[in-house]
């Protein structure tokens, strides 16, 4: 059996490559990694013009072929066959900005020298137009000795004609010869690029570019930190404003579906399981897939229109005050998505110790999975009401909790740069692409592949792990007549009682000691737990039975213990896949270890203080 | 050694045009933005300083004032000489 051809995409970051691959292979994605190194491998299947399938793989944008970064390093040695684990592509598309064209020439010819078979995609032609460009990839084509295809990627225009080009170059015909540049000085080769983008624009106008106007107030002193802040804020109201109905509606089903399992069951440890344990516990966290949604729509959007690296830009001065980078700024905001993919990330930080502390404070950044636990306390305890000028008092709540783990972030990194990781701040130095329209489609892939990540969390690791507690709290029932509640005799209670000497100076009760064991395997958990703890507690007692989780938690914390919860979720290292991914991409246990130590430090003093402080105050 | 390659590929090399766009920063000195050929690059002064440049004196009399009022040694408008 022969291996299907692999094509590969290739291209400087900001040529719309992404698009470009989305746009070709639609929902047909893969996602991997390269063996031995932490590059993500992204791969789909493509058709060509007479059905035969392709792989077309998508690789790490990259400048030059002279690697900075372990994801450029993969970039060229995939090109060069010396990838391990994957073969020599069959032919490349070379992606190119339209309207850069002198820049992304160079690292054109640099990959046309090595002499696979290739096509250039004249990408963004659309953008190029709108800043007056006109141009010729026939007389480009012409130049460069392979063929050139206008390419709108976001508006899906060009895509037949590139994959009639690429059918071509699979079957080998047609192989021009081609002027070698293999000779060439880094000089030498970008003045041939000017060369060439001289032949290739055949017009030029001078327009209004609409990117130089929006930057004008994006980017302003004044009018950018406040438009950044305007966006962040409105993002973490949209959490809340936007997400009540679906939420609603997530909730009804689950009662639906626990009012049918009831109906289905015969009374006793089958119905308990399936309703207390697996309805109540998993449901309990499924309900805030909405709130994520909305979290990562802005997260995407962001990204997506190119705003993302201004934020950077805007953020680069505070950041450089703690001793980090502006570019730390686009794996911390990752972060509040997930700090798996934030530490990640970090990857394109080349400096080490702007690196390491960008991984040690990532998961000070509030993720998304702590959005469930926030969500759940917040509105228990915080009332729904406004503050004045549409701005809701929950709302306002949960972006302190923001604003604290951003606070605290800071604070840290300001530390660590004087003592564990101290040195010189390599700084900032990125491009900043043009504003661009996405893809409604894109976002939308891009949604669909994070709310599947987090279903596929929920049906497996808060599944166990909702079921293990539930047995650990249903066991062993206390004997008739005892005055002890069925929680308090189980063995869980036992465990948490133990380790509630620890947490009660700091106002935690029973339950909150036992629903952070579990928590450790995902943040979110700690809500299952809650709710399946609260559920096994109210046994057979109809008026208990009928609360919410919220209600439940109302009856058995004061706000004092809620609020120290709240603070405690803001630092603790809660979360078993973040420790992994941080030794992964640290090399060894030392940095995990640290982490996990001084978040727990942290944790158990703040939360302490807000309970002490509550306290005294009344509250 | 990294960075002055990555600006050499951002098109800073002698002869190129750099102008400075935006400055970030309400507190002390932010990073700048950089027009270099047809592509906008942030960057921090360090870098700024880096690059040798020269005023152009056919720069439009608005950029000049802008670069009156915020001295630096990359001024709005100016040809690179070298990169380091």
């Amino acid at each position: 059996m022969t291996a299907q051809p692999l094509v590969a995409l290739v291209g400087n970051p900001n040529a719309g490559k992404s698009a470009l691959f989305n746009a070709l292979t639609g929902a047909r994605q893969k996602l991997g990694n390269y063996p031995g190194v932490t590059v993500e491998r992204k791969s789909g299947r493509l058709a060509l013009e007479d059905g035969r399938p392709v792989e077309l793989v998508d690789l790490p944008g990259t400048y030059s072929l002279t690697p900075t970064s372990p994801d450029e390093e993969v970039t060229r040695d995939v090109i060069l066959g010396k990838q391990r684990g994957e073969r020599l592509p069959d032919a490349l598309v070379l992606v190119v900005d339209a309207s850069n064209l002198e820049n992304h020439l160079r690292f054109v010819l640099e990959v046309l020298d090595l002499g696979l078979p290739a096509v250039v995609a004249l990408n963004m032609v659309d953008l190029a137009a709108r800043d007056g460009l006109e141009l010729s990839p026939e007389a480009l084509s012409e130049a460069l000795g392979v063929p050139v295809v206008s390419t709108v990627a976001v508006r899906k225009r060009g895509l037949d004609h590139l994959l009639h080009e690429l059918t071509g170059l699979i079957d080998g015909d047609a192989v021009p010869v081609r002027p070698s540049t293999g000779d060439m000085s880094f000089a030498e080769r970008r003045a041939k690029a000017r060369d060439l983008a001289r032949i290739a624009i055949v017009g030029e106008t001078p327009s209004r570019r609409l990117t130089q106007a929006v930057d004008r107030v994006a980017l302003h002193p004044v009018l950018g930190p406040l438009l950044l802040l305007g966006l962040l804020f409105l993002m973490f109201q949209a959490v809340y404003a936007w997400s009540e109905a679906p939420i609603a509606m997530i909730e009804g089903w689950a009662e639906e579906l626990g009012d049918l399992a009831t109906a289905l069951t015969p009374e006793g440890y089958l119905r308990s399981f399936l309703v207390d344990g697996v309805i109540n516990g998993v449901g309990s966290v499924v309900v805030f897939l909405p709130q994520i949604l909305i979290l990562f729509f802005f997260i995407l959007m962001l990204e997506a229109t190119g705003y993302m690296t201004r934020a950077a830009f805007l953020m680069d001065g505070l950041m450089a005050k703690v001793g980090l980078s502006g570019r730390a700024f686009i794996p911390l905001l990752s972060s509040f998505a997930c700090a798996v993919p934030g530490i990640m990330a970090t990857r394109s930080i080349s400096d080490p110790k702007d690196r390491l502390t960008t991984i040690l404070i990532a998961p000070l950044m509030t993720c998304s999975a702590r959005l469930p636990v926030y969500a759940v306390i917040i509105g228990a305890f915080i009332p729904a009401r406004s503050v004045g000028y549409g701005v809701g008092l929950q709302g306002l709540v949960l972006f302190a909790l923001y604003v604290g783990g951003i606070v605290g972030a800071m604070l840290v990194a300001l530390v660590l740069r004087r003592t564990v990781a101290k040195g010189q701040s390599a700084g900032l130095l990125m491009e900043m692409p043009k504003y661009q329209w996405p893809r409604w489609q894109d976002i939308a892939l891009g949604l669909w592949q994070r709310a599947m990540i987090f279903l596929k969390r929920a049906g497996t690791i808060i599944f166990v792990s909702t079921i293990i507690l539930w047995a650990l709290l249903s066991f062993p029932k206390p004997p008739a007549g005892s005055d002890v509640s069925p929680v308090g005799y189980s063995a869980a209670g036992r465990i948490a009682t133990v380790l509630n000497v620890v947490m009660e100076p700091i106002g935690f009760n029973r339950d909150i000691s036992l629903a952070l064991i579990p928590a450790m395997a995902a943040r979110e958990v700690a809500v299952s737990a809650l709710a399946t703890t609260y559920s096994i507690d109210a046994g057979d007692d109809e008026e208990k039975l009928e609360q919410s989780l919220g209600e439940r938690l109302k009856n058995n914390w004061s706000l004092p213990t809620a609020l120290a919860f709240l603070v405690w979720f803001v630092f603790a290292p809660q979360c078993i896949s973040t420790i992994a991914v941080t030794r992964r991409e640290t090399n060894g246990w030392k940095w995990p270890a640290f982490m996990v130590g001084y978040l727990f430090a942290i944790a158990y003093v703040a939360a302490g203080i807000t309970y002490w402080t509550a306290v005294a105050a009344g509250l | 050694m990294g960075e002055a390659q990555r600006l050499r590929e951002f098109g800073v090399e002698e002869g190129a045009t750099v102008e400075v766009l935006h400055r970030a920063g309400l507190l002390g000195r932010g990073a700048l933005a950089c027009r270099i050929g047809r592509m906008t690059v942030a960057m921090r002064h360090a870098h700024g300083d880096a690059i040798h440049v020269r005023t152009d004196p056919a720069a439009t009399p608005e950029t000049a004032v802008a670069s009156s009022s915020a001295p630096s040694s990359a001024h709005p408008s100016a040809q690179a000489i070298t990169a380091s």
